[in-house]
């Protein structure tokens, strides 16, 4: 294992400065020589500015563990009051299931694999808004919303958990940390 | 025309205001447009999180390939789920804008790997009781160095096992490095001792690889005739 340097000593300051002369935000010549002497004294902030040219700049985007991600995109076809999946998805269930009680809201369903076990979401979309409702077999599983304007949590609760009133765009859902769904509609 | 003139003068004013900020932050074009634009500022910290999620798990994996930390996959997740929050919990507010948004993730997640590694460290030498390993945030120098700098040595191919000869060299390295400017000195640094090539010191360093190529030649010259002035003996073959 490589030798973990503290960072202790350099506030938050310097670290972005180094990192802003990384990266070519700051041209001045002066900040620049500055944070070359800092670099020939401080080992973290070396270590920080050599990590940034092995990690991001060689950084490649086909890398990304799919398994991780999963990304799936609808748009709202008003002709026939449903959602058409823009990319066909193997996880995305055919056909749709409807709400028992709301025979006449489209709904998605999707299902696909988690710790053993599979999660189901169904995206209800309902007076303009989305509901996502999620079963899963294990109780206790936390999960994470984000959207641009909302952040939520919701445990697994009778193998159900439910988030309402979600506005159609990006939406992210994020399983203890570990497995990210994108889900993108555009009404 | 008096609105005309109105309108000029508020517009020269606001570029005025521009010119300042840009003078005093030290931002780039990019950050300039950022700022006019309104672009930045007007995302949430959960619009900038959603935007950044596969690079932040992304980059996790890499530093921690990259310094070989030997994090799982769990405490892959873990970290991940550290820094999203804390972008969440803090948002965005401590970013100073003095290098791209990414960047300033990314020195997030350095910062976090680099904590997480250090505990992950320190609960192993207490459960395996290794009381001679290093402690761990003990940033003298010494040690690694002077390993590093006896590899500098095998480069230089002197071929002397004597220990108090050996750590003569390394002072006459250390006084001759004392008297290189700073650049030199990193390049000493990530040539010699870190083995990076000269095309990733001519990026660190905004140089041309022709230029690190003569530093490197300079700084070699410069130290073997520091060593042969005290060891005339030394063969001239040492620059490899």
């Amino acid at each position: 294992m490589m030798q973990i340097h503290s960072h202790a000593n350099c506030n938050d300051d310097t670290q972005q400065t180094v990192l802003g002369v990384a990266d070519g935000t700051i041209t001045d010549e002066k900040t620049i020589n500055e944070v070359f002497n800092h670099l020939t004294e401080c080992k973290y902030c070396r270590q920080l500015y050599e990590d940034y040219f092995l990690v991001v700049e060689e950084d490649v985007v086909d890398d990304i563990d799919t398994d991780d991600i999963f990304s799936f995109e609808f748009t709202f076809n008003k002709n026939n009051n449903s959602f058409v999946p823009v990319t066909s998805n193997k996880y995305i269930l055919q056909p749709q299931v409807q709400v028992l009680a709301q025979p006449n809201v489209p709904v998605v369903d999707i299902e696909y694999p988690f710790k053993d076990s599979m999660i189901r979401l169904k995206i209800i979309y309902n007076n303009q808004a989305i509901d996502i409702g999620i079963y899963y077999p294990e109780n206790g599983l936390k999960i994470y919303l984000l959207t641009g304007s909302k952040f939520d949590v919701a445990t697994i609760d009778n193998h159900n958990a439910y988030f309402s009133a979600i506005e159609p765009g990006t939406i992210v859902l994020l399983f203890e940390f570990k497995k990210i769904v994108k889900i993108h509609i555009q009404i | 025309m008096r609105a005309i003139k109105y309108a000029n003068t508020h517009y020269i004013f606001i570029l005025t205001i521009l010119s300042i900020e840009i003078k005093q932050r030290r931002i780039c074009v990019s950050q300039f447009c950022e700022l006019v634009m309104g672009t930045m500022d007007d995302k949430t910290p959960q619009q900038l999180l959603i935007e950044h999620l596969d690079y932040i798990k992304r980059i996790v994996k890499k530093i921690n390939n990259l310094r070989n930390y030997g994090l799982t996959e769990e405490e892959i997740d873990d970290i991940f789920q550290t820094v999203c929050e804390k972008l969440l919990d803090k948002g965005f507010t401590n970013y100073k804008g003095n290098s791209k948004i990414e960047t300033y993730i990314f020195k997030i997640i350095h910062n976090e790997i680099i904590t997480f590694a250090k505990n992950k460290e320190k609960k192993e030498v207490v459960i395996t009781e290794k009381v001679a390993r290093k402690p761990i945030g003990d940033d003298s120098e010494e040690d690694d160095d002077y390993g590093n700098k006896l590899d500098l040595l095998t480069k230089f191919e002197i071929d002397y096992v004597d220990k108090i000869f050996r750590k003569d060299i390394i002072k006459i390295i250390d006084k001759t490095l004392s008297t290189f400017d700073d650049k030199d000195k990193l390049i000493f640094t990530w040539y010699f001792l870190c083995k990076h090539p000269q095309v990733l010191i001519a990026k660190m360093l905004k140089l041309s690889q022709p230029t690190v190529y003569e530093r490197i030649e300079k700084i070699k010259k410069r130290i073997i005739e520091a060593i042969k002035k005290k060891y005339p003996e030394v063969e001239e073959e040492i620059l490899s």
